[in-house]
């Protein structure tokens, strides 16, 4: 929390998820080179240089693709939760291996002429009018800055200073990157590579991504559709107050979009922002530790009944005012400002 | 592109990535303390990790900077 800015709290936990990614990089780019000079075609002239490239590259985008499928696959299951802890580690990494790739390029294409190496990289291709023979290495630098302000900001100081809403988007630019990425492999293969093996695996991978977000996006839409709560008195039904696992929330859709979590604990219901403070965590999808609504993502916690971050920490997040009627659970769709206290709803029959 | 377009793109990054990082120099020592308290006491490590970022996104922190606020 935010308590002093630490670089990275290196548990054991991340440290071995950490160790694990480098090593499949590692692997990953061994079989890579390995697997490039045995099936490179006879009589075709092969630099270990041109290899280094292409392996760093491939890496570097596949990579991208895991970063990128974290995020639907622990919506889908909690499971894979435990590598979102690890997924700013993955995307600085991702970052590393293309900055390489890009300077490898750039010294190996660019290098020997006379111009400026920078200056050839947008120039010395000036088939901007053609698809066939696109200059793709520009797309290349668009995403290699995007990655780079991706890397750059992910520690919490940057999300804390420029604010969840103008970090969330920066960090959206993720897909711009990775669809001119898309770009700049497709039109490096149509003219760099024979085989079509390549640009199968690209297909496949871009196909895997958006089917996977298409389908966890369908799915909340029908979840949300199912709790978007019909309006009683100006009051939200939540439903029974019997149906909330004890010690955890359920998660409601107000009608511009805001999501709260509802957490029944001891007999009562608290209702909170589902949105953590830290980066914007679904509260609702994590549970009651130690009497405190913790997030699922990092652990932040607050407290069901004010929104408060225990002491020492002062993180805030907006309340709604709850009863329960006959067993069932309402809420005010008016949000209080963050850190309001509101007494809980006492679940009738609960101190039984 | 141009030879040209490309020399005047390369300049003005090279500009923009010069300025950045006399910024980001200030920033990390001194600036940060405007923008967010929780940022005193901040250890060398976490300023270092602070620095390319800072080198990115200048303009915008010089404008948090200006204002001394701390935007949450
Ligand atoms: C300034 C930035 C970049 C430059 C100058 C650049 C340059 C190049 C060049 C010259 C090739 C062709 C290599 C060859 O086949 O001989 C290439 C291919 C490739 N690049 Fe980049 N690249 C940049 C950024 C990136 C980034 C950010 C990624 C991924 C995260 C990436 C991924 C790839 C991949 C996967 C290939 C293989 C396709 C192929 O061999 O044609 N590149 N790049
Ligand atoms: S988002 Fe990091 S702790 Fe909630």
């Amino acid at each position: 929390m935010a308590h002093g800015y630490q670089v990275v709290t290196w548990t054991p936990f991340k440290k071995a998820y950490d160790v694990v990614m480098l090593i499949a990089v590692g692997v990953f780019m061994t079989i890579f080179i390995v697997g490039g000079y045995m099936t490179w075609p006879d009589g075709e002239t092969l630099h270990p240089v041109q290899l280094a490239l292409r392996a760093l590259g491939f890496t570097a985008f596949t990579l991208l693709h895991v970063v990128l499928a974290i995020g639907p696959l622990s919506r889908m299951s909690p499971r894979f939760k435990p590598l979102l802890y690890n997924r700013r580690h993955m995307g600085v990494t991702t970052f590393l291996l293309a900055f390489a790739h890009a300077v490898l390029a750039l010294l190996w294409y660019h290098g020997f002429s006379e111009m400026n190496v920078f200056v050839s990289l947008f120039a010395s291709n000036p088939n901007y009018g053609s698809i066939q023979g696109f200059p793709f290495e520009s797309l290349g630098f668009v995403a290699l800055v995007i990655l780079f302000l991706m890397a750059a900001t992910s520690h919490d100081f940057w999300n804390a200073n420029l604010g969840p809403g103008f970090w969330k988007a920066l960090h959206m630019l993720v897909y711009v990157a990775y669809a001119a990425l898309v770009a700049h492999v497709m039109l490096g293969l149509a003219q760099n590579e024979k085989s079509p093996l390549y640009a199968y695996a690209v297909g496949g991978g871009a196909v895997f991504l958006v089917a996977l977000h298409l389908i966890t996006g369908v799915r909340e839409c029908v979840r949300d559709r199912a709790l978007g709560a019909a309006a009683h008195d100006g009051w939200i039904d939540v439903g029974s107050a019997a149906d909330i696992p004890d010690g955890r929330a359920v998660i409601v859709v107000l009608k511009g979009g805001e999501r709260v979590a509802v957490f029944r604990y001891d007999g009562k219901v608290s209702a909170v922002s589902n949105v953590c403070r830290h980066q914007a965590g679904p509260l609702g999808e994590g549970c009651i530790k130690d009497g405190l609504v913790t997030c699922p993502w990092h652990g932040f916690q607050y407290r069901p009944d004010d929104g408060r971050s225990p002491p020492p920490f002062t993180e805030r997040i907006p309340t709604y005012n709850v009863k329960v009627d006959n067993g069932v659970v309402f809420i005010d769709p008016v949000a209080n400002p963050a850190g309001t206290p509101v007494e809980p709803a006492v679940v009738a029959g609960a101190a039984a | 592109m141009t030879i040209q377009l490309a020399e005047m793109l390369v300049a003005a990054i090279a500009v923009y990535a010069a300025l950045g990082t006399v910024f980001a120099l200030v920033f990390v020592t001194v600036g940060v303390r405007r923008i967010d308290p929780d940022a005193r006491g901040m250890p060398l490590r976490a300023r270092a990790v602070v620095f390319p970022g800072a080198v990115g996104l200048w303009p915008l922190l010089l404008v948090f900077m200006i204002r001394g606020e701390r935007k949450t």
